[in-house]
């Protein structure tokens, strides 16, 4: 049974369908990038898989469980955890406490016991501050005072330390340098073999390095869906990114 | 090692503070005496409006609502039943505005933004409106209701200005004890996660709906106990006591003594309750424009308030960080 399936998911505004028709699989342990050209309907995609934008039609089963209507908290709580295009942190947390709240798994409200009493939570706060190179100052840190490349490593951090069966990783290039990318490769694959990657990006060597297969998205249609090597040499495709002529499925 | 002595010694300045607050009868008059207590009870109500506004970011209009219910729950049980306990009056109030403070989060969190902020706002006039309607909750016709006085605590207490003041110290010392064990666990933490980022708490599994609810009944509640305080000290309570301009006046005081930190809530309490009874003192006439001119400057001013409370942030977290480690 594939760990995730979409099944004909579609979203639209009024008229406009960003997202229509869209089906696929995904296995445990599989790498699927995610690619098209701006507007494509990629980051809608990937808001019906958090569940920050409801489906209009279609169903989302997660190992089985239809988690179509689930909010967002629910999702995670049943293994989807993203990232997002644009740093979504939160202004006014240090750099720990935002590595607190996303490891909080239990999600329990305790008012008697402080965070910072936490031995278990402070030692694994710990490990992600060292693994992820976040610990100057001991993590005190607000995200204004942190370079753009640090912040894109917490916002990665945060959606990685809930160790997901299906991770969502909206654009994690964006703002690292090339070592830093591939260190962000090892550091997902370390989740696992059982934690599936969706991934949307650009830049074409690292889609055709990191993925096992690759979606082609146009127009809020998904028109190809292959390995990288065929998608390589997929003429469609090609026509896509060039920008030719409009692709009707 | 190093860090319970790190604690401690953090600890021994408001210990000294608490200790010196509590001789003060021996040096202030009675109605100062008074004074304070009335400024202990407002500074309370407002660091309980702080946990919802200042942490999680709730910015309520109908916070003094909660306390009238506090305070009327306490009145109707002491006047029209005849319960003379301290202990039974208190919890009674606390419930009630827990009971309230639910129905205002129900209703209110269906709106965002400005809108919950009118919705909060109107929710509060109701109560109000209804304190002043209901012949029911009056005594003698007159709109406010009286024959409150302070009740027993069962340990053959006497009451005077100087003792109930070093009473509500005491409370207060708690109330802000508890708030800040609140602010320091992982609610507190879910709290001020929910009021910077909703999107990214959900994303994180937090449900922050709920969160919401649990912060705007806590402050509720806390808010219903000072609200009976109120009642037990001024011997009545009004619908104009718990009306919209009290609930504008709590927000002032939270602002302009640092929403969202510690003890900002709190010490801007004091401070306006004071201003207050002094402006008023000076001229009945030009009290309101004193205060109306205060919350003017206050808006003001606010833009700076990120920065200001910013720095403050970084110094404090600096100073805790190294305690952890």
């Amino acid at each position: 049974m594939p760990l995730l399936e979409i099944d004909a998911v579609g979203r639209s505004y009024g008229g406009v369908h960003a997202v229509q028709d869209v089906s696929f699989n995904v296995k445990a342990g599989e790498w699927v990038g995610v690619i098209g050209p701006n507007g494509a309907g990629k980051s809608t995609l990937f808001n019906i898989l958090g569940g920050q934008v409801k489906a209009s039609s279609g169903h989302v089963r997660l190992a089985g469980r239809d988690v179509t209507r689930l909010a967002p908290h629910r999702r995670y709580r049943a293994g989807i955890s993203r990232s997002f295009q644009i740093s979504s942190l939160f202004p006014d947390l240090t750099v720990r406490e935002h590595l607190t709240l996303a490891c909080r798994q239990n999600h329990r409200w305790s008012m008697v016991r402080g965070w910072r009493g936490d031995r278990v939570l402070a030692a694994r706060v710990d490990e992600l501050l060292d693994t992820w190179d976040l610990g100057r100052n001991d993590g005190v840190e607000l995200p204004a005072n942190m370079s753009y490349g640090a912040q894109r490593r917490l916002e990665l951090a945060i959606a990685v330390s809930a160790q997901p069966s299906l991770l969502l990783l909206d654009e994690p290039n964006v703002g690292l340098t090339a070592s830093e990318c591939g260190d962000l490769r090892d550091r997902v694959a370390e989740l696992g073999p059982e934690t599936a990657v969706i991934f949307v990006a650009h830049d074409m060597d690292m889609v055709m390095g990191w993925s096992d297969r690759i979606l082609v998205m146009h127009q809020g249609q998904l028109v190809a869906d292959d390995t990288p090597e065929a998608i390589a040499r997929n003429a469609f495709v090609e026509e896509v990114y060039l920008g030719a002529e409009p692709i009707v499925a | 090692m190093t860090t319970v002595f790190t604690q401690l010694r953090r600890k021994v300045p408001v210990l000294v503070l608490l200790i010196g607050a509590l001789e003060l009868p021996f040096l202030l008059s009675s109605q100062q005496e008074s004074l304070l207590t009335r400024a202990l009870i407002f500074a309370m109500m407002a660091a309980s409006l702080d946990l919802a506004y200042g942490q999680a970011g709730l910015y309520s209009l109908g916070h003094a609502a909660l306390a009238g219910v506090g305070g009327y729950t306490a009145w109707l049980l002491m006047v029209r039943y005849g319960h003379e306990s301290f202990w039974y009056l208190i919890v009674a109030a606390a419930l009630a505005s827990a009971l309230a403070s639910l129905v205002f989060a129900l209703v209110s969190l269906r709106a965002r933004g400005l809108y919950f902020i009118l919705v909060t706002l109107a929710l509060g006039q109701m109560v109000s409106n209804l304190a002043q309607q209901w012949d029911f909750l009056k005594t003698a016709q007159a709109e406010a209701v009286t024959g409150i006085y302070i009740p027993s605590l069962g340990l053959g207490e006497d009451w005077h200005s100087g003792t109930l003041y070093q009473f509500v110290l005491v409370l207060t010392a708690l109330g802000l004890f508890t708030i800040q064990r609140i602010i320091g666990s992982p609610l507190g933490l879910a709290f001020r996660g929910s009021r910077d980022n909703e999107v990214r708490m959900e994303a994180l599994g937090y449900d922050v709906w709920r969160y919401r609810v649990v912060a705007i009944v806590l402050s509720g509640t806390l808010s219903g106990v000072c609200g009976a305080l109120f009642a037990f000290q001024s011997g009545l309570i009004s619908p104009t006591n718990i009306g919209v301009a009290t609930s504008g006046l709590l927000v002032l005081m939270a602002i302009i003594g640092g929403s969202g930190t510690r003890y900002g809530a709190f010490i801007g309490g004091i401070l306006v309750t004071l201003l207050q009874f002094y402006a008023n003192q000076w001229s009945m006439e030009r009290a309101p424009m004193i205060i109306g001119g205060l919350f003017i400057v206050t808006a003001l001013l606010l833009r700076f308030r990120p920065k200001v409370a910013g720095a403050l942030r970084s110094l404090t977290r600096g100073r805790v960080s190294h305690a952890v480690a």
